[in-house]
């Protein structure tokens, strides 16, 4: 069983790097997360019976650990870290100007809260509105008009 | 910047390398490690408080045995701790059950509202402790005060002769008082400090999900 799992998990580790993209901003916070977001997987994969699909399943698993579950280390949290581990990461192979709003973009984000960032997060991974709202426990409406505000309030972050 | 996130959303799935992926002997130890976070926690807290109120109540001392049954208080204290002890089993039994309902696969809200009600489960059981503990306290020291004469005689077997017994009771109920308040406010704030820091985070999402929900 376990070695299953480790596999379907290799196969979708990218999927749980990204919401560790999402929701940390250095190198240690994002592996402990990861490692958060494994260890709850792996506890709940023993009642995972695949009605549900697997992404779906794992998309609520990811995001209930780091909306609720996972305790921020504050001793993380270096500022410092942050450009170090955006440049290690990302857009490497991006001309600047890509690469510097991309960044903005991430900064921004940073400043939403935590169920911001959710929503963010199933937007970026194309989710419908149904979908989103299923997912976060909310109507399709509350989920499109939270979306929009969303939007609005990045725009506004990013343009002052 | 037109939409920062449909920007965003070009090149988010595009990035599959640019994560330093575990590889699967990596992935198997991850698995393996300590786990740290808050329901966790809630648990052990919840646990500790659930044992705690009983078992200070096993620490009353043998001498105030004797005091109670000369006080007749025996046969109350009896009932008391009957209808206490079938109050707390069935706090235990709807901790346990509402602990049972937190689901990582629910979808977010569930999942932070199974917390919320087990974490309920749990105050009101502090509340019921806290309160009964008062009206116990309150309780005996209305016995003490109608009854000073055997507390007098119980205090002069232990001490000696009190010389003067009327300022003996006024300072006696007097620290009964100070140090029921004191002990009270103590556990009140330890209370809402270890779940003010271990639940601050969990409060301010689901106060904000709620409100989306309005």
């Amino acid at each position: 069983m376990e070695n299953n799992f480790i596999e379907l998990l290799d196969a979708n580790q990218n999927l749980i790097h990204k919401v560790c993209r999402i929701y940390t901003n250095d190198k240690d916070s994002h592996k402990d997360l990861f490692q958060e977001i494994s260890i709850q997987l792996w506890k709940s994969y023993k009642n995972f019976r695949g009605d549900a699909k697997f992404t779906t399943w794992m998309y609520k698993v990811a995001l209930n650990t780091a909306i609720t579950l996972y305790r921020k280390n504050k001793k993380h949290h270096h500022t410092q870290d942050v450009d170090l581990y955006q440049n290690k990461l990302e857009y490497k192979e991006y001309d600047d100007t890509e690469t510097q709003q991309l960044k903005l973009i991430y900064q921004a984000i940073d400043h939403l809260s935590d169920i911001e960032k959710g929503l963010v997060f199933l937007y970026l991974e194309d989710k419908d509105y149904r979908e989103i709202a299923e997912l976060i426990g909310i109507s399709v409406v509350n989920a499109r008009v939270k979306m929009n505000r969303i939007k609005n309030k990045l725009k506004a972050i990013l343009n002052p | 910047m037109s939409n920062p996130l449909d920007l965003l959303k070009k090149d988010w799935n595009k990035p599959e390398a640019n994560f330093e992926k575990f590889g699967q002997y990596e992935l198997q130890s991850l698995l393996h490690r300590r786990s740290s976070n808050i329901v966790k926690w809630l648990f052990y807290i919840s646990i500790a408080e659930l044992v705690f109120w009983p078992v200070i109540s096993l620490f009353t001392p043998k001498e105030n045995w004797v005091l109670f049954s000369q006080l007749n208080l025996i046969s109350a204290i009896w009932a008391i701790n009957v209808v206490h002890y079938a109050i707390i089993l069935y706090f235990i039994y709807r901790f346990y059950k509402n602990y049972q309902s937190i689901k990582a696969t629910d979808s977010v809200f569930d999942f932070m509202n199974n917390i919320v009600r087990t974490r309920k489960i749990v105050k009101f059981y502090v509340i019921y402790n806290l309160t009964v503990m008062g009206l116990i306290f309150l309780f005996f020291n209305i016995e003490y005060f109608f009854n000073q004469d055997v507390i007098l005689a119980f205090m002069e077997k232990s001490y000696g002769k009190i010389s003067d017994p009327a300022k003996f009771m006024k300072y006696f109920f007097i620290a009964q008082i100070v140090i029921g308040v004191v002990f009270l406010l103590l556990l009140w704030l330890f209370y809402k400090l270890i779940y003010g820091i271990l639940l601050r985070r969990l409060n301010k999402n689901y106060k904000e999900l709620k409100k989306m929900m309005d």
